[in-house]
Parts: C-alpha cells; sequence; structure tokens
C-alpha cells in the first residue's frame, strides 16, 4: 500500500532520467519495456540491498553525512557522466555539425544499456521521500525477511507507475523527438553533475 | 533614383512620403493616448523631455518601417533600448531599496519576488495539479504582479504569437544587441537543429518545477539574473548557482551572439520561447517563401537569428514554427520572395496590406511595453546630468 | 472559396490588432478577473500557508500558520511550519516562546530570538519536529519555517 501510495513521487523523481532516455532512442514498445525493466531491475536490486544494509547498520546510517554526502553525490556524479556520454558524444549529428542531414531513428546495432542501467542504480541509491518512509516502514517489521518482504512489496507497488513509460516507444520516427530527448538527457546529466558537486563540497568543507 | 526604388520591397507605403505619414497618424495618435495616460501632464520639464523624446523616437522609428520598407532594424532600436533601459531601472531600483542587486530570504518567504513571463512555462503544470502557483510572488499589485504578466503574455501571444519573443521579451533585446556588433558572423553555419535544445530545457524545467514546486530555471539556470537580481552567495550551492547563470549569460547572450550573430539563448536555452512556438500555430500572422520569386540564395538562412529557416523551408515555403517574426528575414531577401503572411490569404496577395497589420499590431505592443522602462531610464539620465544624482 | 478564407483570415489579423489595441486600457480589469480564478494563489510551500492562529502579547504578536505538507500530488512526506513574530514597537524584543502549532494542548517545540545577535534557536520537544529550514529578519520581525515530518503518512 505505501509502494502505490507514493509511487506517483518515485515517478516524478526517477522520470526525468528515464523519460528523455528512452525520448531520445526512438525506440520500439519493445525495446522500451527491456529499458524500462533493465531500470526497475537496477533499482529493485538496490532496493535490496539498501534493506539488508539497513537491518545490519541500521536505518541511522542513511541519515548520515557520509551517506548524503560520499555515496549519493558520487552516485549522481557517476549517473552524470553516463548521461552527458550517451547524449553528447553518442549522437552523430551533433558531432559532425556542419554537415547534418538526417538523423537515423536508431542509433547503432550494438545498444548499450548504460543509461537505464546506471539510472536505475542511482536513482534507487538517492533515497526520495518515499524511499526514507519504506525504510522506516521496514524498520517497524521485527525481522529481517520481512524487512526484505516489505521493501519487495513496497517496489512492487511503485513500480506500477513505471507501466506506461514502456509506451514511450509508440512515440518515434520523429527526428525532432530524438533531438529533444537527447538533449533532455544530457541536460539532465549536467544538472545531476551539480547536486553530486554540492553534496561533495557541503561534505568536506563540513 | 530608378535604382533605389527597384530595390524597395512592393510595399505600398515603401518610397512613398505621403502613404506612409497618413499610415502613422494612427500610431501617432494612439502612442500619445498611451504614453501620456490620457491626461498628459508636462508641469515637470525633465518628465516633458522624457516624454518627447520616447514619443519621437518611436514614431519616427515607424515612420522608417513604413518608408523604407524594413522592419528588423527599426524594430531591433526600441527592443534592445527596452532590454537595457529595463535592467537599468530594476538594478537602481534594487540598490535604492536593498542597497544590492541581491535579495535574501526574507523577500522569498515574504513573497516580495517580481514575476518575469519566463516563469509561465514552470507554472502550468503546478497550477493545474495543485490549483496554485509555485512562484513567491504577488498575485496583485505590487511589481510585476502574476496575473498582470499572464496577461499580458496570453494576450500577446493571440495577437502576435512567438513575435512576443522579438515584440515584447525583455530580455531578448540582450542578445540582439551583441549579434549585431560584428557585420559577419565569425561561427558559420551553425546547425539549425540546435533549437530543438529549448524544447529539452522546457521539458526538463517544467518536470522539475512540478517535482521540486519551485521554478528550477529561476532557481538555478536563468541567465539574466546577470542584469536584474539573484539569491545572496551564503553557501556552496547559491555560488554553483551564480557561477551557473553567469557563465551562460557570459556564453549564451554575449560570446555566441556576438560570433554566430544568432540569438543563442533565446534558441537554446529559453524555455519559454520553446512554449511560445506552439502560440505560433494559434495565431494569425506567419512567414512565407514565395517558390516562383525565391532563388534559393540562403540569405534569409544565414540571417535569421533563430534557427528557424533550413533548407527544408524552401520545400515547405514556410518558416518552422520557432519563428519569431522578427523581421530580418524579409528585410535580407533581394527577390522580396520571403513576407509576413495571414493564415488563409493565397501566399504573395495582399502583401502591403498583411504588413501593415501585423507591424501596426506587433510595433504598438512593442511601443506601450517598452515606453514605461524606456522613459523612467532617459528622465534617470536627464536627473544624472542636471542634478548630478540619479535619484 | 479562396475568397472566403481570405476574408476570415483578415478578420482573424483584424482581431489581432483588436486584442493589442484593448490589452493595455484593460489590463487592470483583466488582471482583476484573472485573480478571481480558483488556482490565482500561492503554492503553501512558497506562501507558508494560511495562518491557523494569531497570538497578541504585549510587545509582538505571533502568527502562526498551518502545517504545509505541499506536494504535487496529493500530501508529501515531509513539510514545514511557518511561525511568524511581528513586534508592535520599532525596537525589537527578545523572543522565547513555546509554540503548539497543531492545537493539542502539548508544546511542540520552544524557539529563542536574540534580535542584537541575530539569531535564532529552537528546541525539539515532538519527535515529528525537526529543525529550522528557513528562517529570516524582516522589516520588523522574523518569519521561521519549522521542518515536520507528516504523521498521517507513517500511519
Amino acid at each position: 500500500m505505501l509502494g502505490l501510495s507514493t509511487g506517483t513521487s518515485c515517478l516524478v523523481f526517477c522520470g526525468p532520467v528515464i523519460v528523455p532516455y528512452i525520448l531520445g532512442e526512438g525506440i520500439s514498445v519493445k525495446q522500451s519495456f527491456i529499458e524500462v525493466m533493465v531500470f526497475l531491475g537496477s533499482r529493485f536490486l538496490v532496493y535490496m540491498l539498501l534493506g539488508l544494509l539497513a537491518a545490519i547498520v541500521g536505518q541511522a546510517f542513511f541519515k548520515t553525512e557520509l551517506y548524503g554526502g560520499i555515496v549519493t553525490g558520487s552516485a549522481y556524479i557517476i549517473l552524470s557522466v553516463t548521461l552527458v556520454i550517451y547524449s553528447f558524444l553518442r549522437i552523430k549529428p551533433l558531432c559532425m555539425l556542419k554537415n547534418m542531414h538526417e538523423i537515423p531513428g536508431n542509433q547503432t546495432d550494438r545498444r548499450t544499456l548504460a543509461v537505464p542501467l546506471v539510472g536505475g542504480l542511482v536513482t534507487g541509491l538517492s533515497l526520495c521521500p518515499a524511499l526514507l518512509l519504506a525504510f522506516t516502514g521496514a524498520a517497524a517489521e521485527g525481522s529481517l525477511f520481512r524487512s526484505i518482504l516489505f521493501f519487495v512489496l513496497f517496489f512492487a507497488g511503485t513500480t506500477v507507475y513505471f507501466v506506461p513509460l514502456i509506451f514511450l516507444g509508440l512515440i518515434q520516427g520523429k527526428n525532432a523527438i530524438h533531438i529533444i530527448g537527447k538533449a533532455a538527457a544530457g541536460i539532465a546529466g549536467i544538472i545531476f553533475f551539480t547536486k553530486g558537486l554540492i553534496l561533495l563540497i557541503n561534505y568536506f568543507s563540513i | 533614383m530608378k535604382t533605389e526604388l527597384a530595390k524597395l520591397p512592393p510595399y505600398n507605403t515603401a518610397g512613398h512620403l505621403w502613404k506612409s505619414l497618413l499610415f502613422c497618424l494612427p500610431m501617432f495618435l494612439i502612442l500619445f493616448m498611451f504614453l501620456s495616460g490620457g491626461r498628459p501632464d508636462f508641469s515637470d520639464i525633465k518628465f516633458t523631455v522624457s516624454f518627447l523624446i520616447v514619443f519621437i523616437l518611436f514614431n519616427y522609428l515607424f515612420f522608417k518601417i513604413l518608408y523604407t520598407g524594413k522592419t528588423d532594424r527599426y524594430r531591433s532600436v526600441i527592443f534592445i533600448l527596452y532590454a537595457v533601459f529595463l535592467s537599468f531601472i530594476f538594478i537602481l531600483n534594487m540598490f535604492e531599496t536593498r542597497d544590492a542587486m541581491t535579495f535574501n530570504s526574507a523577500d522569498m518567504l515574504q513573497c516580495n519576488i517580481p514575476f518575469c513571463h519566463l516563469v509561465i512555462s514552470m507554472i502550468l503544470i503546478p497550477a493545474a495539479l495543485t490549483n496554485s502557483i509555485i512562484f513567491p510572488g504577488n498575485i496583485m499589485g505590487g511589481f510585476a504582479p502574476i496575473t498582470s504578466m499572464i496577461v499580458i503574455w496570453g494576450l500577446s501571444s493571440l495577437a502576435i504569437g512567438k513575435g512576443f519573443c522579438s515584440w515584447g521579451c525583455f530580455y531578448g533585446g540582450w542578445e540582439d544587441g551583441f549579434s549585431r556588433i560584428r557585420k559577419k558572423a565569425k561561427l558559420k553555419n551553425v546547425n539549425s537543429l540546435f533549437r530543438w535544445f529549448a524544447f529539452a530545457v522546457l521539458l526538463l524545467v517544467a518536470i522539475s518545477s512540478a517535482v521540486m514546486l519551485s521554478p528550477t530555471y529561476c532557481d538555478w539556470i536563468c541567465p539574466f539574473k546577470a542584469v536584474t537580481e539573484f539569491e545572496q552567495v551564503t553557501s556552496a550551492e547559491t555560488l554553483i548557482k551564480t557561477i551557473i547563470f553567469s557563465s551562460l549569460f557570459a556564453g549564451l547572450v554575449v560570446i555566441l551572439p556576438v560570433l554566430t550573430k544568432k540569438r543563442m539563448q533565446c534558441t537554446t536555452l529559453c524555455p519559454l520561447g520553446a512554449l511560445n512556438s506552439f502560440t505560433n500555430k494559434i495565431n494569425a500572422f506567419d512567414i512565407r517563401i514565395n517558390h516562383e520569386q525565391c532563388t534559393q540564395c540562403r540569405n534569409c538562412i544565414n540571417a535569421c537569428p533563430t534557427l528557424s529557416l533550413d533548407e527544408s523551408s524552401y520545400k515547405t515555403g514556410r518558416a518552422h514554427f520557432t519563428c519569431c517574426k522578427c523581421g530580418k528575414c524579409v528585410d535580407v531577401c533581394t527577390k522580396h520572395a520571403i513576407n509576413y503572411h495571414i493564415k488563409g490569404v493565397p501566399v504573395n496577395k495582399a502583401q502591403s496590406a498583411t504588413r501593415i497589420l501585423f507591424v501596426f499590431s506587433a510595433f504598438l505592443f512593442l511601443a506601450i511595453f517598452a515606453s514605461g522602462s524606456i522613459q523612467m531610464g532617459v528622465y534617470k539620465i536627464i536627473n544624472l546630468i542636471t542634478t548630478g544624482s540619479l535619484s | 472559396m479562396k475568397k472566403i478564407f481570405t476574408v476570415l483570415g483578415f478578420i482573424w489579423a483584424a482581431i489581432c490588432l483588436l486584442i493589442v489595441l484593448t490589452m493595455f486600457p484593460g489590463l487592470d480589469s483583466f488582471s482583476k478577473q484573472m485573480a478571481k480564478l480558483p488556482f490565482m494563489k500561492i503554492n503553501p510551500s512558497l506562501s507558508g500557508g494560511d495562518v491557523a492562529k494569531t497570538i497578541e502579547y504585549e510587545s509582538y504578536t505571533v502568527n502562526i500558520h498551518k502545517p504545509v505538507f505541499a506536494a504535487l500530488i496529493g500530501e508529501s512526506s515531509r513539510g514545514f511550519v511557518q511561525v511568524e513574530w511581528i513586534w508592535k514597537d520599532s525596537i525589537p524584543v527578545p523572543v522565547y516562546d513555546s509554540v503548539d502549532f497543531n492545537m493539542d494542548l502539548t508544546t511542540d517545540f520552544i524557539i529563542e530570538i536574540d534580535p542584537l545577535n541575530d539569531t535564532i534557536k529552537i528546541v525539539s520537544l515532538q519527535n515529528n519536529v525537526g529543525e529550522i529550514e528557513a528562517s529570516a529578519r524582516t522589516g520588523n520581525g522574523w518569519i521561521a519555517r519549522i521542518g515536520l515530518i507528516n504523521e498521517a503518512k507513517l500511519e
């Protein structure tokens, strides 16, 4: 129930990472499905690890400056590098500014899943408000097993809201959408870099 | 004389003194009414002089638009003056009331921040979902209240579409001015696909503002904080924000426009510019190319400051929907093949009437919108010259 | 057909001109009508929300606002409560107030303001009350926003 009630906030926090990517790739619904599943899968993995870690060291660890500063800040910077490389360095047209004629729909034959994978890991690590509530809820459970089960069900509840993203693959064939998606992903990368930098500066200045 | 006449565009006022003066008369009367507020009071000499300077300048420029058949070079004079004088008056007001260009947390907490039209692109989704405006400003009253700015933007978008970006925006004049410094562009052949970047920014700021319930473009990105007001630097976060907007101002508003002769901030960053592009779809006016007269010389493509013209425009016969109707392409076309056009009217028909209707509407909007700031600025300068003080 | 479209086009263009002509004279009136629209209010996360209670003391007035847990959809798990102190005289006085923001007759936090040194401190007495998220000295008083956890979300 917690997942279902807070899932919309999950979507709006994690959406800016995955939405521009799917738009920028110009891929089919089937491929969007794979991308979104990889994103959710890596989020799930992180949640399980966090749940385990919370049970071992206590949820108070996640409220410390170390986690908020070093871990989250570094994660943001890794994601930003991934997004910037994906959008600004992989786009053929922007590398050949003077000779731009058309943008192909699928950029490469061998497609990397780096962005949804790293995106899922980082958004999982970034402790959105919904996840913080989940920690509180899980901590109230008696055993490790019940805590992990709580996280699994919480994740399932929030995942429902990501299903519509799969259908973003229906928007394809328009070059403008591809450029907007890629540019948005790149700009999102710069924003994450700034956020990560601020977290790291704040940590090291204390 | 014959060669000069042959160079003039085929408008019925171009080169005709009395026709131009006749069409200037309504503008003369309307401007007098608006600028004087209907009740002229010329008891203050300085006010009278500033009023006359602005009034004569505006009417002279409108006359030149009609008489020479050129639009952009005269429009840009008011557009640039507006940007400069507005910043001048704004910063002066900041120093008079706060002794600095910065606002502090008290202003934020008391919702005393002036509203600017760029915020409109960020408040729409939250307004729909939360039934509220996510900006710490005044709804009514005070300086730049929210309702007035939204009304002005909304109505002008209906009237002139994205022409707001060339005939209304009080920031665009900065780039317009810097883009005219060099005679020739240093960086040529800027890829016209860069115009989609502003839509990417719109997507991100619309989503992030809705999530954060705070206008993120204003918070983090807006380069025009460099010429208006900004947050005090009190932490690493505010320092990084200051670095970001200063760099963007230097890069996108000054350096790149000088080198490329394009309005790079408007084209690649401004989220309201991207939103305004959609208003072009519901506006009566657009820019069309007459295939019969066009020789595809690329003058218009090279001149367009917002990358709204490219080779595909020759095929479709129209500018992209990002066109801000500045008139530069119309001015540079030697064959007079590209012109203002009213939707529904056949291309190349009634060009004079079309141009008069658009230019009259757009110029009137710009003149009234800009008159307050320019007049106040001239008044302050006269004050400075006569008394040695700006106040 | 072409003629009809041409006439309609020119009528449309003339309407655009009319809009410009009426925009500025009617700006006041249009703005007042717009201000009556339901969404024309500042979001509570920026305005601080409505005032729930006003307490009058001899030298100052305290306005306690309703707790704000604004979110795009529904309520947020974290929010704040805004409290304002307005001094009645031009000379600011030190403040030491126990605040019960949710009217449950128990003190939620204690605020101490020292106007001479421009400092403000909080002592939280409940689990759902956090630290001061934002505070500022105004022309004749202080505003403070105290962080809260939304207990309704946890239940």
